[in-house]
């Protein structure tokens, strides 16, 4: 055998095209034809062609797994009963061939896919051929049907399917220019066969826009059901993960969910998130890594780590008319329409974590149905969910006295005030009282001593150290300090001493007759906020509704600590998910508290604010947001800018702007909020610490991320509540920052400041 | 660019270099990126190359014949690759080997770079089929790509992709005295 010279080559080349060209069994009478004009050029080609055949035996070039079928060989061929005709499509893993019965029995076109490796494993054909059987019994008007499954004689797989003839729904969606809800119905489809093959136990693994045609009168066809199923059975591709697979078209990482990538465990979440995306792509018309291309290295960390945008900060972003006006909408219109429940939907579909993903497919529909008849969504806001124990902890602490310290002085004066009152009856029980108040002050540890200075904090130790001997003859004022100083250690967020103080007050209380008394119950009422503050929901719920009938009874309905206990109750129910409850219970509290304090009160206002914080929840943003500046134009007017309770209500509303992703003025609002708040409070103040850290956030989502860092650094220093501090490395509004060391070093540092507050 | 079509040789010399450093920085980056050895497609660093190249401001025709002209380069990089790997046996943390992309899973770089020589002698008679060999074996584009790329049908490509493996198969053949 010799190197074809160029001259050669160039005679020989247009005859090779000729040949290969023609079908592997016309090849001989051809070559016959040309033998009787050019014998010695006959011969070379001859030659020349029994050596294609040979290399591509040997797959020369192409070694890959297993026998690729070599593509014209194989057309002309039967497979089983059918007669490959034309090839349609051809992908790493095999071709698909469009196929007709050979015996003439039926008119029916079907497509064959041959896939491109050998079964080899042991009783790997009987498996491949029973698996394709139970494929086969999905019968779904939206599924392509599964006529058959085999393997060749050669040992290649291959399936044998209803032939579609269809666009993909992406390129169908956008040809028609169909609009988003027009684009829901259709996904619906989509969803009602998945949903069907779920419950015959099929997942299907590989959804992308390929595998679901819409034909040309709008009808949905799945393909490929459990077919990635199948191959990983059957070969070893099961093993390996995706990446690996990457332009081997087997599965696609762009579609592929996280646990598909990091080798978890498939089940059908898996399809809950790749029909998400399929949404989302539908929608947005962009994947959420954006518009390509994307190197693997990209696509990993993005199927695995980073959340994908929200669909109305996508539209925005890529701010791309022509894709809006093909969903009959401008980006803005788009944007509008995806904010709130289908941003909330979609990240829910998205979830990294299989178990957050609605819990079946058949779910994922019902919320979509939902949406398209404007009824409330299940789901609740991703994000929300911390910010908005952030709001609820923050109304609560306003609810009760500003600022810890203020508590801690006011407390103490209450109680002289009521006890001086006493003092002029009971000279006996003033002088105990009078030595107790004294001994408290007299505090002479110089560890509990800053300076010449002796703080509250110390103050509050000594006193709570002290009382539960101090005051035992005097059981009613004793349980009475006890609650103040419980209240104290609350608002400090020091909850384990708070409990105690405030549990040890009521049983005092109780064994001295005084069960029932409003006092008693109050202790109670702070006591259950205590449980909620911790996160211990369940105990604080049932507490609060065994302390409601007996307020109601004790009481009486109407009275101001029974509504406190009813508002309590509702934000404990919010925070547990029950939301209908919730808000139903809170509007009553509304009610009462307009009839009975007016409608521009303080406690109405707050049972606003308390309102709004539920249809957040409710992802009700529109509504919440109405409310919401309804009650801050309520308190400017009545209270001026330059009061706590207003300051609480427009961190509400900045924090309600951030989450709707009006960064610029969610931005502006935490600026002046500031000003406020450092004029009014002074330094230093939990709130301070608060607006400072919401500052963080915004500054996070804008990507300005040294800025973040030093904001959450100033907010630590200030002093943030235990709750946010501890919980800061988990906040979605920080996301932007994850994986920053320096971050990580903030977030250890937050804890440990949290943890020195609550082991004090 | 331009002065490449005009046959400048040392300009194709100086873009051949510009191109091997610049997708050796790709792939790089993206090693670095993620601080473990992970496996990297030709198809794609093509693409970003060409992503980055064109949005650097150079001009080129077309993409077609970037891409064409990079598969090349790629080549050059994939064999080095080849060769550094075998040089250093562990260690090697680099690996350009797409799957889809025969060439990467080919360990021995010195029949890579018998194949590369042949090629060469491919380019001097038919240089589209040379090419289609680049942009497959070494490259890793299906056929349906390639055809995009390059303008032609499927069916064509897949001949000519057909007939240089003949010629490519017979020129190896005959060196190992076959």
């Amino acid at each position: 055998m010799s190197t074809l010279s160029p001259e050669n080559w160039k005679e020989i080349s247009p005859y090779l095209d000729e040949a290969l060209d023609l079908p592997e069994e016309e090849r001989a009478s051809w070559l016959e034809v040309l033998r009787a004009s050019k014998p010695d050029l006959a011969h070379l080609l001859d030659k020349l062609l029994e050596e294609h055949r040979a290399l591509s035996h040997e797959r020369f070039l192409e070694r890959a797994p297993a026998p690729n079928a070599d593509e014209s060989a194989l057309r002309g061929r039967t497979v089983g009963p059918y007669t490959l005709t034309s090839l349609v499509g051809q992908g790493g893993m095999g071709s698909v061939w469009l196929a007709e019965r050979s015996d003439g029995r039926f008119e029916r076109r079907v497509a064959v896919k041959i896939l491109n490796f050998a079964v080899t494993a042991h009783g790997g054909v009987e498996r491949f051929k029973r698996e394709g059987q139970i494929l086969g019994q999905l019968a779904h008007p939206n599924i392509a049907e599964l006529i058959d499954a085999g393997v060749t004689g050669r040992g290649e797989p291959y399936l044998v399917l209803e032939y579609v003839k269809g666009k993909q729904i992406d390129e169908y969606c956008d040809e028609h220019m169909l609009g988003v809800d027009a684009r829901i119905q259709l996904f619906l489809d989509v969803l009602g066969a998945v949903s069907h093959a779920h419950a015959n136990l099929i997942v299907h693994r590989d959804i992308k826009p390929p595998n679901v045609l819409v034909s040309g009168d709008g009808k949905v066809k799945l393909l490929d059901f459990g077919i990635a199923k199948l191959l990983a059975d059957d070969t070893n591709l099961g093993t390996a993960t995706l990446l690996t697979l990457e332009s081997g078209g087997a599965l696609t990482p762009q579609f592929a969910a996280p646990e598909q990538l990091t080798g978890g465990a498939v089940t059908t979440a898996t399809d809950v998130y790749s029909l998400g995306l399929l949404l989302y792509l539908l929608l947005t018309g962009n994947h959420p890594a954006g518009p390509g291309p994307h190197s693997p290295a990209d696509l990993l960390k993005s199927v695995t780590e980073t959340d994908a945008p929200l669909a109305s900060q996508a539209v925005a972003a890529s701010n791309d008319v022509a894709s809006a006006e093909r969903r009959g909408a401008t980006p803005e219109k788009l944007r509008r329409r995806f904010r709130g429940d289908l941003d909330t939907i979609l990240a829910k579909a998205l979830k990294k974590k299989p178990a957050e993903r609605y819990p079946s497919v058949a779910a994922f529909g019902d919320e979509l149905r939902r949406y398209l008849a404007h009824e409330p969504i299940a789901a609740r806001p991703d994000t929300l969910s911390y910010r908005l124990r952030k709001y609820t902890r923050r109304h609560r602490v306003g609810v009760a006295v500003a600022t810890a310290l203020v508590l801690l002085l006011a407390g103490f004066m209450l109680i002289q005030t009521m006890e001086l009152r006493r003092i002029t009856r009971e000279r006996d029980r003033a002088d105990r009282i009078a030595d107790f108040m004294t001994s408290i002050f007299q505090v002479s540890d110089p560890s509990e001593t800053v300076g010449n200075s002796v703080t509250a904090r110390a103050v509050l130790d000594k006193a709570s150290t002290d009382i539960e001997t101090g005051l035992s003859k005097d059981p009613e004022v004793q349980a009475r300090m006890m609650y103040t100083m419980g209240m104290a250690y609350l608002n400090l967020g020091l909850y384990s001493r708070a409990e105690a103080l405030l549990g040890q007050s009521i049983r005092i209380a109780g064994s001295a007759g005084g069960r029932e008394k409003r006092e008693t119950l109050k202790s109670t009422q702070k006591l259950a906020w205590t449980l909620f503050n911790e996160g211990r929901f369940a105990e604080a719920e049932s507490q609060q509704r065994k302390l409601l009938v007996v307020d109601q009874r004790v009481l009486g309905p109407e009275d101001h600590d029974t509504v406190g206990v009813k508002g309590d109750l509702a934000t404990t129910l919010s925070e547990e998910g029950h939301l209908a409850e919730a808000e139903e219970m809170q509007r009553e509290v509304l009610e009462q508290q307009k009839r009975a304090r007016g409608p521009e009160a303080y406690f109405t206002l707050v049972s606003m604010n308390n309102l709004a914080s539920i249809l957040i929840h409710e992802g009700r943003f529109a509504e919440a947001d109405k409310l919401e500046r309804e009650a801050i134009e309520i308190k400017l007017r009545v209270d001026g800018p330059e009061n706590l309770s207003t300051i609480h209500s427009m961190m509400t509303e900045a924090a309600i702007e951030a989450d709707m992703g009006e960064l610029d003025e969610s931005e502006k609002s935490l600026r002046q909020l500031l000003e406020l708040e450092r004029r009014v409070l002074g330094p230093n103040q939990p709130e301070i610490a608060l607006t400072v850290y919401e500052l963080a956030t915004v500054a996070a989502k804008r990507g300005r991320t040294e800025e973040a860092l030093s904001l959450l650094r100033q907010a630590i220093d200030i002093g943030l509540r235990p709750a946010e501090a501890v919980e800061m490395g988990e906040d979605p509004g920080l996301k932007a920052l994850h994986g920053d060391p320096r971050f990580a070093a903030l977030v250890a540092k937050a804890k440990e400041r949290a943890a020195s507050q609550k082991s004090n | 660019m331009d002065a490449t079509e005009r046959g400048d040789t040392s300009a194709a010399d100086a873009l051949f270099s510009a191109l091997y450093s610049e997708l050796h920085r790709l792939a790089r980056r993206e090693l670095n990126r993620h601080g473990f050895p992970i496996t990297l497609s030709a198809t794609t660093l093509l693409h970003q190359a060409y992503v980055e190249v064109a949005s650097g401001g150079t001009s080129f025709p077309d993409r077609a014949r970037f891409i064409g002209y990079a598969a090349k380069v790629m080549r050059g990089l994939i064999i080095d690759y080849a060769r550094s790997r075998s040089a250093q046996k562990r260690g090697g943390q680099f690996e350009i080997t797409s799957i889809g992309t025969e060439a990467g899973d080919a360990a021995d770089h010195r029949e890579l770079s018998q194949i590369s020589e042949a090629l060469d002698d491919l380019a001097k008679v038919e240089p589209n089929l040379a090419e289609i060999v680049d942009l497959r074996f070494f490259c890793g584009f299906t056929f349906a790509e390639i055809a995009s790329l390059k303008d032609i049908s499927e069916r064509t490509a897949q001949r000519q992709w057909e007939k240089a493996r003949i010629y490519l198969h017979r020129r190896l053949a005959s060196e190992l005295n076959m």
